[in-house]
Parts: C-alpha cells; structure tokens; sequence
C-alpha cells in the first residue's frame, strides 16, 4: 500500500532535545511526523508498525547516564526489541547523534541486528564537546534513499556532540567499507576525507560521519541534517544567493523512498 | 496547588542565605550542603511537560522555586488568594526531613502551579506521559493566610498582610566619592601593528571561539545568526538571532552589555555605557529599540557606603536611559555579596558592574545582517557621536592607564543613530554593521574584515589623536558597510557619521590620518593575535 505522506514517528525519551525540529523537517520534506514518546509505545497507546519511518534524534537520553544512550537504548530493547527488529522490513530507521548512539549500542547499527553488537561511539579525540559546521562529502553507498541520482556532496551540516567517534575492530570496519555502508565523511576544505580537528570533529576512523546496515534501510549519522533544512540555519546565509538547503534533501529522499515502501 | 519535577532533599537549605553574604576560605567546606544539586534532563522534563499543558490551557499560573523554596514560590503565588498546603505530601528524596526543611529546602527542578480541578486529571496526565512526577499539595482558599500543615498539625499560620508589610524596610546608608586616578600624558605610538596587537589580544577583546564551540548554538534550529560567522567562520557577531517558530518569519534578538571597568570611575556614565552597549548589540543585527525589553542584573562587592553610592547611582542612571529612550526594564536581579574576606582580614572585591539584556522582536529575520564585510571596494562608515573620553578603555589598560574621563553617551541623539542603523538593515542598504566597543573603531573594522578575508583602506581625516579615534570606545557608535558616500548621505544624513574608507582585496589593512600613511598591518597576522590568547588556553 502507498501513502502519500508516509508517518514518521519521533521517538521521544527524557532528555531528547532535538524531537520538534526533526519532526518540522520531515514535515517539510512531504512527510506526517508526530512525536511518540517511549511511554506512548510502551503503554500500547500508539503502535509502531503505523509509522513508515521511525526517527531516533539527538539530545541526551536519560542525561546519558552510563554512557551515551545506553539507557534508552536498553529501554527500547526491553520494550520493543522485537518489534524494533522487524520494524525495517515494512519501514526506515533513522538516528541522528544521540539517537545514532543508540542504534549502535543497541546492534541495529552496523550489523542490522540487535544480537550482534560490533561498534560504539566512543569520546571525541579532543575530550570536548563540538558544536559548529562541519563538511561532509556523500559516499556511494548501500543507503536505499540515497541512491540515483546521486546526491550532491560536499553538503555543510552542523555538529554537536561530546561522543562521536565509531570503533570498531579492524575486520569490521573493512567490512563495513566494502560493503558501501559508510554514508557520509568528513572531509577538509579540498574536499577530501579527514582526520584533521575540528573538519573531523571527533577523529572518526575513515572519518565516518554516518552509516548504514546490510540492508540499507538503518541509517546513524552523527551530524544534524535537520538543522539544515532552512537558508537561515546556515551560518553564512546571508553571504550566500539563492540554494537548497542540503539536510532537507537529505528527508526528501527519504519520505519518498517511505511512500514507495 | 501542585508541585511537579524533582524531589526535596536537604540540598541548597539556606543556599539563598549563604550566597548572600560574603566568601571566605572556609566557604567552600562550610557552605558546601547550601549548595543545590542541578539536574538538567530533569530540567528538560519540567519543562517540555509545561509546554504541552499550556497548549491544551491545563495551567492558571505557575512559579519556579528557586531561592528559600516552597516558602517563596508558594508564599509568593498565593499572596493575594491564601493558601492551605500540606508539605508532609511533598515527595522527598529520603526520609527523615523535618517541616521546616522542607519548607525551605531548594532542591532543583521544581514547580508549583495552579490548576483548576476540573483539569487535574488531565495535567496528572501529561506529567506522567513526560516522566514527570505531580503532587497535589493543598488549595488555593481564599483566607488570605498562608497555612502550611504537616499532616494534621499546623506549622506555620501566617496572615498575608503581615508577610507584606511586616518587616520594616532597611536603610542603607550611602556616598560616592569619585577615586581620581592618575591620567599621564601619552605619547602616539610608535609601533602601530603592536599596539593594535596589543588591544585585540586583550582579554576583553580577544576571540571567544574556543569557548562558544563547546557549546550548542543550533539546538532546535531556531539560531539564525551564528555567534561567530564570515567566511572562515572565525568573526564574532553582536547578537543572537532566533527564529522562535520554524515556519514563521519572525525574530527574537537578544543580546547583553556590560564592561567590568568603568562603573569604578563613573558608576554614572558606565552604567550608561551598559545599557547603551546592550541595545546597540540589538540594533547592529537589525534590531528595533523600539520593540524591545531590558533584563538589569546587578553585581555588587558588600555595600559599604562607598559601593551602595555607587549602586544608587548605577540605577538612577539605567533609569534615566529607560525614560529618554522609552524601553522597559521588565525583569533583573541583583547580587551584593560579591566579597571575599581573606583569613588576614583582607577583602578582595569583584568590581561593581551592572548587566543589561536585552531582548527585542522583529517581523521579518531575513531583513538583519551580521558583522563580515560582503563586498570588494565597499564603503565604510562610523555612525554615532563619539565622545572624547578615553577612561576605562582597552588602550588605556594596555598602557597601564585607568583615567577619569568615561565616555558619555548622549541620550538625545542615540534613538536616532538607532533608527537610522535599524532603516539601513532592513531596507538591505548596510551590507554589515558591528557596533564599536572594547577596543574602539579600529578592532571592530578588524573583526569585520577577519569575517571577510578582505583587507581596508582608511584615511582619519579630523583633527583629533588618531590613536584617541580609533581605540575610543564610546558605546552606541557603529562601524557599517554601504555601497558608497552617496548611501552613506542618505541614510545618515540625519546623525553624525564619517566615512572612514573602503574594503579591498587582500590581507592589508592601511591605515593613513590626513592624507599621509600612518601605518600598515596585515589582517591574517592581526587575527592571529586575536585568536591566541583562548588557543592557548582551549587547545
């Protein structure tokens, strides 16, 4: 069945910050979001499987306590581990910094399964938080809504966050790469990948920025696409003419890909 | 009457108290259990929880408490209906507080409010759905008294007139008497490039990047001038400018002034110079001074005479800037205890200052601008009436000067230059305005061409000291960029303003007084200076 206007759910958690943005940029790009919050899901109250997209965004889940994300990501996993698992075969998942964190500590991210736990996101390399622009170059990658035509790259988004660097072992992160599930880089001024402070804000190996799983349809990005999708959330708009504000195609592509699944 | 948020523990039991009088070496062992415990993602909660109840109008009116705690915010939201609470009901950390601990207890993150009973239900709802715990504390009476009970037993039964007018106000007594400070005769200086080095890696001048950064300056992508911008995003601007509602136009600028100097010399004037500093902070974004709101906090050593004169002085003067100027101070705060008394009797004191924010709206967040040159052999103005005074200037302290002479602002001409900066903006015809403050004309045309990667030609074609007019800082002059003398005309022709210069490509910034050079620096090397100070000590 086709929708129009796919539904995206906002999972919201004590602590998110970044829910009513995100879910303004999915309704601009053509999607219906609406902020669920984990109590809503839990309860019975709204049902997952209504949704199209399920969006994890940034904030600080439960104050991050034991780590970045490990409370909410144990309370998904106690509360719809199931379901969350079997969620990408009807739909998209996206999560963005925080909501990033999570979907790697819980597995989806970059095996695609919450059995297999192969990665986190450890403390940026400065021991700092970072909030400021960053350059990202797209890679041709397994991402199912990135795809023809190729985006353009290098696009400007915003940063902001204390732990941002993905580890993994080595084989793992070759698999990764010859599987084309890196999505975005960070690169330097001439274009190119980085591991250069602060164009690679965290000191990210390969300077991954944003990943996807096997199938494609599990996406984490570090970096905020949806503080990106007006001309005046551009800190230089106002030396810039007329242009597309980059993070909106970013959730264009993806309700599209949504309203076809 | 409700309570939500975070529970009462013994945290922050006269923190009120303890941060009103003065520090010693002993304050941070004595006071440390007045001290409250914050907690942000609890914050948040509260906060999001409030914002859905107030779309659905669950809430009649609500406080924070804050300092003295339930005493305050309770006794305060009642004082003119009464009220009967039970505090045995508040939800506690741990057991065992006494009633008056609760009472006064200024644990964190927390709200009384007032909701009709026939929403209860549905507010406890909306808590609940936010992880927010909501305790029914008493009502609203109607007796005009404040009764607190614990459980059965009444704890306190207070009438409210007599918690109004009960304590007799207190007198402090208080006499300025100006300090003359030493003001020696200075010579022009020889090395320009270094004492232009000298004023922008200053303190109060130098770049703040590295500090900004750790912070989150796009969270909600509500921000629509970054706090550092231009081409390399390195240049600081003036104000912040948020887009409140994401699909709406409209701004809000906020911005603040403030200068840890002057007060000392001339409590009048300085306190002028904040004020003035602050709302030109607004205008040189696109603000309208005429749509705005002040916020004074007041920062003060323990008044002796000496410090309460000074303070008298310091409001009388914010007044008189609110009435030539029309803007409303609709909130603020003071501190007077800001004195350390060291085990030998001596006290150190933080100099007295006064904090004004400002907070204005504006129909239309496209129509402001930011502090970056745009254009190659663009026109380069200064907007305002200078006054000669040079006290208290970055300058001076790099030469070890206070001086006595503060800058004055005149009250009359301000809401024009205001206007005329406001029109220039909006009607797209100022391409880039930063207003001059520590470190005068010449450190603001710096920061602007840092923002620009462009160099400029200057020619101070007057009279005065070329080092007294470009390191002056008197607060509501600006430093803009226009397409040529002819705009400059037309927009300014009302205000006082020259002409300064022009941009140009490159890094070289030349610098000439009546005609003939006076010196030439480099913009790179110029920013480098600036930026070292915070790289030193961030990186």
């Amino acid at each position: 069945m086709r929708e129009l206007q796919p539904r995206v759910a906002i999972y919201k958690t004590s602590g998110i910050n970044c829910d009513a943005e995100t879910a303004f940029a999915f309704n601009l790009a053509g999607g219906k979001a609406e902020i669920v919050m984990s109590e809503d899901l839990k309860k019975g109250e709204k049902k997952l499987f209504d949704y199209k997209i399920l969006t994890f965004p940034g904030g600080f889940s439960y104050g991050d306590d034991l780590g970045s994300g490990t409370v909410a990501t144990l309370e998904l996993d106690t509360y719809l581990g199931d379901k969350l698992q079997r969620f990408k075969e009807t739909g998209l998942i996206l999560g963005i910094c925080n909501g990033a964190q999570m979907l790697v500590r819980s597995g989806l991210l970059p095996m695609g399964t919450l059995e297999d736990r192969q990665a986190t996101l450890d403390r940026n390399n400065s021991g700092k938080f970072l909030g400021r622009p960053v350059r990202l170059s797209f890679e041709r990658s397994i991402c199912v809504f990135l795809q023809d035509p190729e985006p353009n790259s290098p696009i400007e988004l915003q940063v902001a966050h204390g732990e941002g660097k993905f580890v993994m072992s080595p084989s793992i992160l070759s698999q990764i790469e010859s599987n084309r599930q890196v999505i975005f880089r960070y690169v330097d001024p001439k274009g190119l990948p980085t591991q250069e402070y602060p164009f690679n804000p965290n000191g990210s190996p390969n300077a991954i920025a944003g990943i996807t799983d096997p199938s494609g349809r599990i996406v984490g990005l570090m970096p905020h696409p949806e503080r990106s999708i007006l001309k005046s959330q551009y800190p230089n708009w106002r030396r810039m003419g007329d242009f597309k504000p980059q993070g909106l195609e970013f959730f264009e592509r993806m309700v599209k890909y949504a309203s076809q699944m | 009457m409700v309570v939500i948020g975070g529970r009462t523990g013994r945290d922050g039991i006269h923190g009120a108290t303890i941060s009103s009088s003065g520090r010693t070496e002993q304050s941070a062992k004595a006071d440390k259990e007045h001290v409250q415990i914050g907690n942000p993602i609890e914050e948040k909660k509260i906060g999001d929880a409030i914002l859905e109840a107030r779309d659905k109008d669950l809430i009649r009116t609500l406080t924070d408490c804050g300092a003295a705690g339930f005493s305050s915010a309770i006794g305060e939201i009642a004082e003119n209906v009464g009220v009967n609470v039970d505090i045995s009901k508040a939800p506690l950390k741990y057991e065992g507080l006494s009633p008056w601990e609760i009472w006064v207890s200024e644990s964190q993150e927390r709200m009384i409010l007032a909701i009709d009973p026939n929403n209860m239900e549905e507010f406890l709802n909306v808590c609940k759905r936010h992880n927010v715990e909501a305790t029914d504390l008493g009502i609203f009476d109607g007796n005009n008294k404040l009764t607190v009970r614990y459980g059965d037993e009444v704890v306190a039964d207070l009438d409210y007139d007599f918690l109004k007018n009960g304590l007799p106000q207190k007198e402090m007594p208080a006499e300025f008497k100006r300090e003359i400070f030493e003001e020696p005769e200075i010579d022009i200086p020889s090395d320009w490039v270094a004492t232009l080095k000298a004023v922008l890696s200053h303190g109060n001048v130098c770049s703040k990047l590295p500090i900004v950064e750790q912070y989150d300056t796009t969270v909600q992508g509500t921000n629509a001038l970054a706090p550092f911008g231009g081409v390399n995003l390195d240049a600081p601007n003036d104000a912040v400018v948020i887009r409140p509602i994401l699909d709406k136009p409209y701004g809000l600028v906020i911005s603040h002034g403030m200068n840890p100097i002057l007060n000392r010399i001339n409590p009048e004037r300085g306190a002028k110079w904040a004020a003035t500093e602050g709302v030109a902070n607004l205008v040189a974004v696109g603000g309208n001074f005429r749509e705005m709101v002040l916020c004074g906090n007041y920062i003060s050593p323990i008044p002796d005479r000496q410090y309460m004169g000074s303070l008298d002085i310091q409001v009388d003067s914010i007044c008189a800037f609110q009435d030539a100027l029309e803007i409303p101070i609709v909130s603020g705060k003071d501190s007077l205890s800001s004195t350390y008394t060291w085990p030998d009797g001596k006290k150190t004191h933080v100099p007295p200052v006064v904090n004004i924010s400002t907070m204005g709206r504006i129909p239309d967040l496209e129509k402001t601008t930011s502090t970056d040159f745009k254009n190659e052999g663009s026109t380069i103005v200064l907007v305002g009436k200078m006054h000669k005074g040079m006290a208290g200037s970055t300058y001076y302290d790099t030469l070890g000067i206070v001086g006595n002479e503060v800058p004055d602002v005149d009250l009359e001409v301000l809401p024009h230059v205001f206007d005329a900066i406001r029109n220039g903006i909006v009607n797209g015809e100022i391409t880039a305005a930063h207003d001059i403050s520590e470190g005068g004309a010449i450190s603001t045309i710096s920061e602007m061409c840092f923002g620009a990667d462009m160099g400029v030609d200057l020619d101070i074609h007057s009279g005065e000291r070329p080092d007294f007019f470009l390191f002056n800082e008197t607060a509501g002059t600006f430093i803009v960029e226009v397409e040529n003398p002819e705009k400059a005309e037309s927009l300014f022709g009302n205000v006082p303003y020259r002409v300064l210069g022009k941009t140009r490509v490159g890094s070289d910034m030349k610098v000439a007084y009546q005609g003939k050079e006076l010196f030439s620096g480099n913009i790179n090397e110029l920013k480098t200076a600036w930026q070292a100070p915070m790289k030193a000590l961030f990186h």
